[in-house]
């Protein structure tokens, strides 16, 4: 653990990424620059459509900027040594594995034994509330049941870095807030470093330390503001304190444009 | 209240066969079908030689005397034992063939593309129309008739096999890729799994396909099997015999295909139940 702590743990240099080639050609991301320090929790707010999966997809180097360089620890991303947690927007627990086995995944491809795999997929699902459900097959869960799932395994082997891809989009409110309680706590316990993704800013502020908000496509970064509310929250409250309601105002703000940018038919509606 | 009077006032109305009818339907499932299948018979029974000539629909008495003759002599086992033969046979190498090929395309788009099209004329030939050319090459004994399942079976298993492997859930490649699998490992631990219900499937399918072929093959030229008993039979005017060997090649049809269910469920022990139940129709 002699890492400088000037040195952020990601840097994103003028990364951009587009798709096709010439008439069809989109640009999903354009000119992010973006540096992100060891232990600290980045949310990334914008419209659908934004880009935003895009650059989780190159942080988890599933793919490779165009232009500009992505690098981890002070290295290019291709050869860093940055083990990376990843918790989708849809369920990806295996269906045929038990919840167990699930979370056990992770160390079994990195040839853990078979007793030590075993009581670290315990322990961590007891961390993230699912004691008892070890046997259980995914589909004998809850969405918010699965997705905590998810995150377990996403943790288990230890990662440097944790992305997050909406990982409480598709679960009802009140499913969510619980989802939300948790994963705090758990970011307090492991402090790793978190990239999450929403596009719901109230959450993007509940778990934040830092929010970026993207500018419709391309997306870039159009703001970033520290939270600079004291953890751990109390996310019961914390809606009432001075400094989350200037923020939610100045955040909203930005992304509404944002919004409908992203869908001119919706605003045309509503400046007519 | 008007409603409850009206049905009681009708349950009075035929109170006998409300009793009759209620009776029935207390039973087990199984047991209204044993009384169906009791029924159906013994109308059979009835209808052959007083309605029909026993020439053209031999009573089940018949039937089954047929079938104790045959199986008294030692004839029906040495038939059933060659057509299970070859069906086991052919079905063993088409499958395995087939699931190389399956995994093999499912994973290199090229080839796939590549040999797509032959693949699709050869599916379209009627494999019934290959068997002459089967007994020319291959002999009027085993072999011919293994070759002949190999065609059934191949295709069904090869495509099932091939969309199973194509449509995994990119999502599971995707996290697998992050977490530090390697691509033996996600073929391994994730294509595999992931294709399992398509493959069991196409095997599934395939089973009755493989008797088909084997009977077919039996039929067009051989000296033994349950075609050829078939066959010999029809070729006497024997109705009774052929339709013992049907019987026979049905009862077998449905052992295997509740063996397969049976063996199915356990393998997709992770499936939710209703997944699996679209199979049964094209026996």
């Amino acid at each position: 653990m002699s890492i400088s702590h000037d040195e952020p743990l990601i840097e994103l240099d003028g990364v951009c990424r587009s798709f096709g080639s010439g008439e069809t050609r989109v640009d999903a991301v354009r000119d992010v620059d973006l540096a992100i320090g060891e232990g600290e929790i980045v949310t990334v707010v914008g419209p659908s459509g934004c880009g935003k999966s895009s650059l989780l997809n190159m942080l988890a180097c599933l793919e490779h900027p165009d232009r500009g360089e992505l690098r981890l620890r002070g290295r290019p991303a291709a050869e860093a040594d940055v083990e990376i947690g990843y918790v989708t927007q849809s369920d990806s627990l295996f269906p045929w594995r038990t919840l167990l086995a699930n979370v056990e995944y992770p160390l079994e491809i990195r040839g853990v034994s078979k007793a030590e795999r075993r009581e670290r997929a315990v322990a961590m699902l007891a961390r993230v509330g699912l004691s008892g459900f070890e046997n259980h097959l995914t589909r004998q869960l809850s969405g918010g049941m699965r997705q905590r799932g998810n995150i377990a395994r996403a943790l288990v082997y230890d990662p440097d870095i944790v992305l997050m891809d909406e990982p409480f989009g598709a679960l009802d409110a009140q499913t969510r807030l619980l989802q939300q309680r948790q994963l705090q706590a758990i970011c307090a316990e492991e402090r790793k470093t978190v990239v999450f993704i929403t596009h719901d800013l109230h959450e993007a502020i509940l778990l934040g330390d830092r929010v970026v908000v993207m500018t419709a496509r391309p997306g870039s970064i159009k703001m970033v503001r520290d939270v600079g509310l004291d953890r751990p929250r109390d996310l019961d409250h914390i809606h009432e304190e001075p400094r989350f309601q200037q923020l939610m105002t100045e955040l909203w703000d930005a992304l509404r444009d944002e919004v409908l940018r992203a869908a001119p038919a919706a605003a045309t509606a509503v400046a007519s | 209240m008007t409603r409850a009077t009206t049905t009681a006032s009708r349950r009075k109305q035929v109170p006998e066969r409300a009793t009759a009818r209620s009776h029935v339907k207390r039973l087990p499932i199984w047991a209204q079908s044993v009384l169906l299948l009791v029924a159906v018979l013994a109308v059979w029974q009835f209808v052959s030689g007083r309605l029909v000539d026993p020439f053209y629909l031999p009573a089940p008495s018949e039937i089954v005397t047929s079938l104790w003759l045959s199986a008294v002599d030692g004839s029906l086992w040495a038939n059933l034992w060659t057509t299970l033969q070859e069906t086991m046979i052919g079905f063993c190498i088409g499958a395995t063939a087939a699931l190389v090929a399956g995994v093999i395309f499912g994973r290199s788009p090229r080839v796939a593309a590549v040999l797509d099209p032959f693949l699709v004329a050869l599916n379209a030939t009627p494999r019934v129309a290959l068997a002459p050319l089967f007994v020319v090459w291959f002999g009027i004994g085993l072999l011919s008739k293994v070759i002949l399942v190999i065609t059934m079976v191949f295709f069904i298993v090869f495509y099932n096999t091939f969309q199973g492997v194509r449509s995994v859930d990119a999502t599971y490649i995707r996290v697998a890729t992050v977490m530090g699998a390697s691509q033996r490992q996600i073929f391994r631990t994730v294509i595999l799994p992931a294709a399992t219900p398509l493959i069991v499937l196409g095997l599934k399918l395939s089973i009755p396909f493989a008797l088909i072929g084997a009977v077919i093959g039996e039929f067009i030229a051989s000296s033994a099997g349950l075609g050829f008993q078939i066959k010999l039979a029809s070729n006497t005017y024997d109705t009774a015999g052929t339709m013992a060997g049907i019987f026979v090649l049905m009862a077998v049809a449905v052992l295997i295909d509740l063996a397969l269910n049976r063996l199915a469920r356990r393998i997709l022990f992770w499936q939710p139940e209703s997944a699996e139940r679209t199979t049964s129709s094209t026996m």
